[in-house]
């Protein structure tokens, strides 16, 4: 983990943070974040797209357009999956390798489709 | 992806990119646009150790079918009619081994214009083309891509010559990493005969869904809705569809039940894949209140588990 420099009490500082944007993952971002909100970052156009939006649209946990708990959608995720016939896994190119080994994990178990953007 | 299995390829990382070239072609890729900092880092005003002044150590040169917003940085642009990425690479091999075939034009450029392209990868220190998706995503798809990994062979004759695909996705590489790893396969695995099988065409995600296969589909952090064809991504509305973001999309709109995680990059750790295959570990700079993606996918695992053991027991109770 990068140390932040606090600049006041509400505002850090994040120096040689990795851009989760394109794959040259460039490694030299600043970042300043204010109240758990990114205020100013000094990467390409797309980066600050990332982040200056980061705090934005936040999902909730939801079952058919309605909010639920976080436990009850995850209930309803195995649920379906378990009786599924034929199931699709798809995705795994905007997160981490330790998610990507788990959807693995997941497809061997209910033998799944698997498939990331690369086919695409 | 099919391409490299069919041809393998040299390699080398963006720092070597950085230090030794001194050609660089983009071809059907606009890094203004897709990869803005990749040139000012890597392939263009970058200094590097034999590259002491930057972009005047560098000959660029754009290959694309529009005059990109990446023209303006290059040296170079050659246009090239939509479509005919396949035609020209194989006029170029052509070139490279001695056969100058009997034509003025090729794909809508000059015969000349490839003559003297061929000639300078030849004597590059170091030539690097990186090919984007106006290659891999036209007519030929990776056809296109293996002959561009075969005139990458052919150069490697001559000179240092590599040739390197500007992957899109920040961890997309780490995706095909992953499932390799674990698989033995990059993408379109099937798992339903117990054994990982591989077949692109058949368990790749736009043909299972044009075919309406999968009864139920989980995404994990991509927007299928937005990017593939409306015809495949149509089918994603009306099965039930498991969304894992951090954030709403295009796709969580369609989601029959959305499971909210951390943002990997931004509100936690994780470890990505650069586009050269060079693993990065990423920070976390704002606080979410949600689990990180894979804590979720556990939690269904064992869930699943569990609910099987117990169809087994009530089962077994029924049978005796
Ligand atoms: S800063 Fe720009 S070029 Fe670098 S990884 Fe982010 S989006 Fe890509």
């Amino acid at each position: 983990m990068v140390q932040a420099k606090v600049v006041d009490e509400n505002t850090q500082v994040f120096e040689n943070v990795v851009c989760p944007f394109c794959a040259t993952l460039c490694d030299d971002i600043t970042v300043q974040v204010k109240d758990n909100k990114v205020s100013k970052v000094n990467g390409c156009n797309l980066c600050k797209g990332v982040f200056l939006h980061a705090h934005e649209d936040w999902t909730k946990p939801m079952i058919d357009g309605k909010e639920v708990t976080y436990d009850l959608a995850v209930e309803e995720a195995a649920q379906l999956l378990a009786r599924a016939n034929n199931p699709l896994i798809y995705g795994l190119a905007a997160t981490d390798v330790d998610a990507q080994k788990k959807c693995v994990e997941l497809a061997d178990l209910i033998g799944a489709n698997l498939d990331n953007a690369s086919s695409v | 992806m099919v391409a490299l299995q069919l041809g393998g390829a040299p390699a080398a990382t963006l720092g070597e990119v950085k230090n030794r070239a001194d050609l660089i072609i983009f071809w059907g890729s606009n890094p203004a646009e897709s990869h803005p900092r990749h040139f000012t880092r890597y392939s263009g005003t970058a200094k590097g150790r034999m590259n002491p002044n930057g972009r005047k150590d560098r000959h660029v040169v754009v290959v694309d079918i529009r005059k990109t917003p990446s023209v303006k940085y290059s040296d170079e642009f050659i246009q090239i009619k939509p479509g005919n990425d396949y035609e020209v690479f194989t006029v170029m091999r052509m070139i490279a081994n001695g056969h100058i075939p009997d034509t003025d034009m090729v794909g809508g450029i000059p015969l000349q214009t490839l003559i003297d392209l061929v000639e300078r990868c030849k004597k590059a220190r170091m030539g690097v083309l990186f090919f984007g998706q106006g290659i891999t995503e036209t007519k030929g798809k990776h056809q296109n891509s293996t002959a561009i990994y075969q005139f990458g062979k052919d150069m490697t004759k001559h000179s240092k010559f590599l040739t390197l695909p500007m992957r899109g996705h920040y961890n997309v590489v780490g995706s095909g990493n992953v499932m390799c790893w674990q698989t033995g396969y990059p993408f379109a695995v099937n798992f339903g005969k117990g054994y990982p099988r591989f077949n692109p065409g058949e368990f790749s995600v736009v043909d299972l869904l044009l075919r309406r296969e999968p009864d139920v589909a989980v995404i994990v952090a991509a927007e299928p809705i937005d990017h593939l064809p409306y015809a495949a991504a149509k089918h994603l509305e009306n099965i039930p569809t498991i969304v894992l973001d951090p954030r709403k999309t295009l796709t969580t709109k369609i989601a029959k039940v959305i499971i909210p995680v951390k943002h990997a990059g931004v509100s936690v750790e994780g470890t990505a894949y650069r586009m050269d295959h060079i693993p990065i570990k990423m920070q976390a700079v704002l606080e979410s209140p949600w689990p990180k993606d894979d804590i979720p996918l556990s939690t269904i695992i064992n869930r699943i588990k569990k609910i099987r053991s117990e169809e087994k027991k009530t089962d077994g109770g029924k049978a005796a």
